[in-house]
């Protein structure tokens, strides 16, 4: 028992040391900063590259890494980044800090360290740890500098809230950043600190992450901050000290699992790791009340503009007109592409139009109903598996595939829907990346559905005399498929059901108020967006030819969604444009020399930034600047 | 520092608003050192947004504020507030996370008299504060969380006292305490800008009423006798 205490408690500190940091910054800043994950690594290379490659002495290397560059870290992306989102809308603010967390790293790799995992990484203390004990109660130096370092912190952090002045500064711009200023407190100054003592913070807890993981993986990060979310909501994102609680029971009690549970079956290999998201997801659905905090809110929000709910619409005709002739125009190239492309680009082609119709799923639930989701390529896993299966076991035709595909997926959306309707906001994200998370931990390692990392093989049959195994046939295919899903989409959003997804996008309780029945709207967009997803999930697979769970991970969900933000969320254009950005961009800077192979994962992270602006997506901006621009033009002849 | 009789707040030419918003259209006010002025208006007139232009929370996009012969239209509100301006908001004004105690401490160590001092100025003026000092602001009721914005002001004056309805949808004993503290307050030499949807009880601290409608300001009509 005390073996996996041991074992389990430095890991917990770590959770709880990020998780603090996320409830500091979420109450002082309405931020909830999973680029925390990004600057942990930021701090774990520094300290790698000063303590252990440059042999700096241990306070100097401490220094650098966790408080400067921490800190810096911390403040310049406060000042320039969040400090402006105070206000804006949650998926702003979601996507903002999901594409620092996928850019932050992948700058790292691409500008200085090299792609690859960095092993044997130097401790706080003794360079391999030293061992105190023997046998199976043995603890060694860095997880005691883990524990002593969390306590240390804790017990810092919570006397600077309760008792200093500065904390109780910090309370007050946590509750009211205007009231404060009203009394003379500046808001800005108090709210950059807390970025700064929280950044310093999380960039500690990398440095002490990494030696129990005896590596430097981006990975470990990502599931850190996962980790760290869990415990934060434990901690119902306001107590510091709930949260610290609810770091070490994980940590302990993914131990235990390892401990207890027989090993051996796939679904308890998988338990250990997705401990964290099934208490997230009871957490979330436990306390709905998390959502709904009315005491907390700022008596002066009024001061600020109100959000703008999207660009305004263009005229209808014009819209149309638009709309129309892009379509044609992406048609017309699909044929031309067919035609002329080699056939390698052709499969890269056939990929960008299978990404197009996931993307599309991204239209119905984020661009109609304004609900966010975090778990839509486990949707396209499962679309994808089901095709697969289907299509080798029972030899079923691709489009029979490919419907099944779409119609499995739909029916977990309706599952997946259920957090939908007890929370909303950040919360209904976090509560779909938990259940997403589940099913990559728990369904598809089996077998019979992904078979873990090894994959399964999606055989393209014949439909009636025609071979689909060429990859001109299939192309046409594909591009038929997106097309009728845009249509679909397209219907969709013009029809009854977009007008009511629309005004919950609005306002929930003004849909309410006009008899438009909340739940059932949530549960359809769930529904239709999971369908889409698992259909574009199966035609993916099926150009593949093989998938594995690793082509469906959670962080595919995480980067997808910054994609489409940057192309367009709101518009199947966007959605399409998207499914090309993220195959082809690839494609053109695979090349670059392979220590560059993240500079894609760079642009798009930080191109999410542009979300800020333009949250109608660049492809509408654009293209609406054009029809501006030549309206212009056109009218200014007229009168001349 | 202005003596008395001197020009301590003027807007003028003022337009403001909240994004694409606009809410006031050319508005000009002055207010004298130690006097007292209310603004009054139906609802959705800018007497609130008014308010906050002059303490800063919204900034103006066009016109100028000056306060005490300084240049403040694009100060922040934590500037004009140890500048000498309070500005008590619309609706709950004071940290209901906070305790009373907290929410007077945190205000007080903003200004320069001393803490302890203060507090304990502000616990006698109102005993039923010092009762409740270790309670959550937000379990006060609505006219004891007036009061403590209220207390917050009181026990070292500030030049000027935005008061923005702080009557509203109290009971009549708790709108006469209120009124009370505000012509204590004024006694005591600031200046008082209310905020009032009628000009009745605002008469009873000034005669120099100015009426808000649809953004724009102008002196008080007579009302005729129903």
């Amino acid at each position: 028992m005390t073996r996996y205490l041991i074992s389990g408690v430095p890991f917990g500190c770590i959770y709880a040391l990020v998780g603090l940091g996320l409830v500091i910054t979420y109450r002082s800043s309405g931020v909830f900063n999973l680029a925390f994950g990004a600057q942990a690594y930021l701090s774990a290379a520094v300290f790698y590259e000063t303590r252990g490659t440059h042999r700096w002495p241990l306070w100097a290397a401490t220094l650098t890494s966790v408080v400067i560059v921490g800190g810096a870290v911390g403040y310049i992306l406060e000042r320039v980044l969040f400090r402006r989102l105070r206000t804006a809308p949650m998926v702003v603010r979601l996507v903002s800090s999901l594409g620092l967390l996928v850019g932050i790293p992948a700058l790292i790799q691409a500008a200085w360290l090299g792609v690859g995992t960095r092993l044997a990484p130097p401790a706080l203390g003794p360079t391999p740890p030293d061992v105190i004990g023997t046998g199976t109660d043995r603890i060694d130096t860095a997880q005691l500098a883990v524990v002593a370092a969390t306590v240390l912190i804790t017990v810092a952090i919570g006397f600077m809230f309760r008792y200093t002045p500065l904390g109780l500064r910090m309370r007050a711009v946590v509750e009211s950043p205007r009231l404060a200023e009203l009394v003379g407190v500046d808001s800005a100054r108090v709210s950059s600190l807390a970025w700064i003592v929280s950044s310093v913070v999380a960039g500690l807890a990398g440095v002490l992450l990494a030696p129990l993981y005896r590596s430097v993986d981006v990975f470990n990060f990502d599931t850190l901050v996962v980790a760290a979310i869990a415990a934060a909501a434990i901690g119902r994102l306001t107590s510091l000290s709930l949260t610290v609680a609810g770091g070490l029971v994980l940590g302990i009690g993914q131990e235990l699992i390892t401990a207890y549970l027989p090993l051996g079956s796939q679904f308890v290999k998988g338990l250990r790791p997705s401990l964290p998201f099934l208490l997230l997801l009871i957490a979330l659905l436990a306390w709905p009340s998390l959502a709904r905090r009315g005491s907390g809110a700022d008596p002066l929000a009024g001061v600020d503009p109100p959000t703008a709910t999207g660009p305004i619409a263009l005229p209808a005709r014009i819209q149309s007109l638009s709309s129309s002739s892009q379509a044609g125009a992406a048609l017309a190239v699909a044929v031309v592409m067919a035609l002329v492309l080699p056939s390698y680009w052709l499969y890269v082609g056939t990929e960008a139009v299978a990404m197009g119709v996931v993307f599309l799923s991204f239209t119905v639930l984020v661009g109609m109903s304004g609900q966010v989701s975090l778990c839509q390529a486990e949707f396209a896993g499962i679309g994808a598996f089901t095709a697969g299966q289907l299509a080798s076991h029972y030899n079923l035709s691709v489009v029979a595939g490919l419907i099944a595909g779409g119609v499995v997926a739909g029916l977990v959306g309706v599952v997946a829907a259920v957090p939908s309707l007890r929370v909303g906001g950040i919360y209904l994200a976090l509560a779909t990346f938990a259940f997403g998370l589940l099913v990559d931990n728990l369904v598809f390692p089996q077998s019979w559905a992904g078979n873990g990392t090894t994959g399964i093989v999606v055989p393209r049959p014949l439909i009636g005399p025609v071979s689909f195994n060429a990859n001109r046939p299939f192309f046409a295919l594909s591009v038929l498929v997106l097309a009728l899903a845009a249509l679909l989409v397209s219907r969709l959003k013009r029809g009854t059901i977009g007008l009511y997804l629309g005004a919950l996008r609005g306002s929930e309780v003004a849909a309410e108020s006009i008899g438009i029945d909340v739940r059932r709207a949530k549960v359809v967009a769930f529904t239709l967006s999971a369908g889409v997803a698992g259909l574009g999930g199966a035609l993916l697979g099926t150009t593949l030819g093989a998938v594995s769970a690793s082509n469906f991970t959670f962080f595919q969900s995480l980067f997808w969604l910054v994609v489409v933000a940057i192309t367009g969320v709101r518009t199947v254009g966007g959605a399409v444009a998207a499914g090309v950005a993220i195959t082809v961009v690839p494609e053109f800077l695979a090349t670059l020399p392979s220590r560059y192979s993240t500079v894609a994962a760079v642009l798009f992270g930080f191109g999410a930034l542009s979300y800020i602006r333009h949250q109608e997506g660049l492809v509408p901006w654009a293209s609406r600047a054009i029809v501006d621009r030549a309206r212009r033009v056109w009218s200014g002849g007229g009168a001349g | 520092m202005s003596e008395a009789g001197e020009v301590l707040l003027r807007l003028e030419e003022v337009d403001a608003g909240y994004g694409k918003f606009r809410v006031l259209f050319g508005v000009s006010l002055t207010l004298l050192a130690g006097s007292a002025c209310a603004v009054v208006g139906p609802n959705g007139a800018g007497k609130t947004t008014l308010a906050r232009v002059c303490s800063g929370l919204v900034r103006p996009t066009r016109g100028s504020v000056v306060f005490d012969g300084r240049d403040v239209t694009s100060s922040s509100p934590h500037d004009l507030a140890t500048a000498g301006m309070a500005h008590i908001p619309e609706g709950r004004g004071v940290f209901a996370s906070l305790t009373v105690e907290e929410n007077l401490v945190l205000a007080f160590r903003q200004s320069t008299r001393r803490v302890d001092e203060a507090l304990e100025a502000a616990f006698e003026v109102y005993p039923r504060l010092r009762e409740r000092r270790r309670q959550a602001a937000g379990t006060l009721s609505g006219g004891e969380q007036r009061l403590l914005a209220l207390a917050r002001v009181l026990a070292d004056p500030p030049r000027l006292v935005i008061a923005d309805e702080l009557a509203l949808g109290l009971a009549p004993a708790a709108i006469e305490e209120i009124y009370a503290g505000l012509g204590r307050l004024h006694h005591a030499g600031a200046a008082l800008l209310l905020v009032e949807q009628r000009a009745d009880r605002a008469r009873l601290l000034t005669n120099d009423v100015v009426e808000m409608s649809h953004g724009r300001v102008s002196p008080l009509q007579e009302e005729t006798p129903p």
